[in-house]
């Protein structure tokens, strides 16, 4: 570092200049390989694109897609699953997709419940989680990397109604929603002492007045945004992407078009899960 | 209570009176204050103009405890906003020395902000020649591979 000439990216050291691509968005990194075949050699290197979707996912502000599947924790490898309901076994089947040979095939352990074939599996955790389907509504889950059904939990609510419940991943922990009248109240699930958290209660007065969303549709939770506000979605028809801020409780509309599709959030990754 | 000072000097040999505390925010310097105390530190590859710098930064981000807890100085939204500043007002080369003193002195928020303020740099280039000239960086690409990975990336964003 002396006086005359100052430091070019050649000099940095190769620890710093990765740190510095980690925080670039990923359509900048895909160009910028051209840079030079140092820079190539690091953006396609999978110790580096693991780093990048980390530092994406601290930054905890996902993209939206406006358009059951998760990942074995301990290989890190992402596996599909398929589940369904043979009613003349009277059993829930599953199977999983297997990348190493390109063939499904069933998994040994069998699912203790049936399943609810009103809702999508959620990935949380290298867990994918299901609502049972029996009289008293359980949330079941399979671990991807042992193949195996465990811990089930009992939801906090009684009187339920699939179509007014809701369960989806936010901020990587197990949130359920239930619906009733006008109010939709939202649980995360606190793995450590296993309890669910009530988070807050939409009031769909309110949303129905401000920006004439149906009461009877209930809201997906989609992400939260900076800890304090909940980007919210209606689950069926919507065309309204809502930002609901948990400090002052008031909803405020964050996009609204008249074909939305089905929204997800996303971390951008250089990753390709094949 | 007075404070303890520690010296510190830049490679054109100017010695910084710095309190001991605001120092400490470099690992490094935490650690030969423990190991060499009563010592001044010679920093024999930083410049007076980035020591001063990175001073300023460190005297800003000290947490004052004057035995009643961890009252910090400024808000975090303050600091954010306060550190967004300091680095915009460095240009180009002056904030790549100051981001190897970084990293020199293990001082990971000021590693960050001026990472950051790079990062935002190299992603608001038009491609890869204008980072090339932003940044010193040797072509060693052929016309064609250039090309080979301006073809693979072809995404409709």
């Amino acid at each position: 570092m002396s006086k005359q000439h100052s430091l070019s990216m050649e000099q940095l050291l190769h620890d710093v200049i990765e740190r510095i691509m980690e925080m670039l968005p990923v359509k900048s990194l895909l160009r910028f390989k051209a840079v030079s075949k140092q820079w190539q050699s690091t953006i396609e290197s999978r110790f580096f694109q693991e780093n990048q979707l980390r530092q994406r996912e601290k930054s905890r502000d996902p993209d939206v897609l406006m358009v059951g599947f998760g990942k074995d924790k301990l290989t890190g490898i992402y596996k599909p699953v398929w589940l369904y309901i043979n009613v003349g076994r009277d059993a829930t089947i599953c199977e999983v997709f297997d990348f190493s040979t390109n063939t499904w095939r069933y998994t040994t352990a069998s699912a203790p419940y049936w399943i609810s074939y009103y809702h999508d599996p959620v990935y949380v955790d290298g867990l994918l989680h299901w609502f049972t389907q029996c009289k008293e509504t359980k949330v079941m889950s399979l671990d991807l990397h042992t193949e195996t059904f465990q811990v089930i939990y009992k939801v906090p609510f009684t009187d339920v109604d699939p179509y007014h419940m809701i369960m989806c991943n936010l901020d990587d922990r197990l949130c359920i929603s239930q619906k009733k009248k006008s109010k939709q109240v939202i649980w995360l699930f606190s793995s450590g002492n296993k309890t669910w958290d009530k988070m807050c209660s939409i009031d769909l007065e309110l949303t129905s007045f401000q920006f004439g969303i149906s009461m009877s549709i209930p809201f997906l939770p989609l992400a939260l945004l900076e800890r304090k506000k909940l980007l919210i979605f209606p689950r069926y028809f919507g065309t309204t992407l809502v930002i609901h801020d948990l400090e002052t409780k008031s909803y405020d509309a964050a996009f609204s078009d008249a074909f939305i599709g089905y929204p997800v959030c996303y971390f951008q990754s250089l990753i390709s899960i094949l | 209570m007075s404070k303890k000072m520690i010296v510190l000097k830049s490679s054109e040999g100017v010695s910084f009176v710095v309190e001991e505390a605001v120092a400490r925010q470099s690992k490094i310097i935490s650690f030969l204050v423990e190991e060499f105390p009563d010592r001044e530190l010679p920093l024999t590859n930083m410049t007076s103009e980035i020591l001063r710098k990175t001073i300023e930064y460190c005297k800003k981000h000290v947490v004052e405890d004057d035995g009643g807890g961890d009252s910090s100085s400024s808000s975090s939204g303050d600091l954010k906003e306060w550190d967004v500043k300091f680095v915009a007002e460095i240009d180009q080369p002056r904030l790549m020395d100051l981001l190897m003193a970084a990293n020199y002195l293990d001082i990971p928020s000021l590693l960050d902000v001026t990472c950051q303020k790079v990062a935002d740099t190299i992603a608001a280039c038009n491609d890869e020649k204008e980072i090339r000239a932003t940044f010193n960086i040797e072509n060693d690409f052929t016309e064609e591979e250039v090309e080979a990975i301006r073809m693979e990336n072809q995404y409709p964003i």
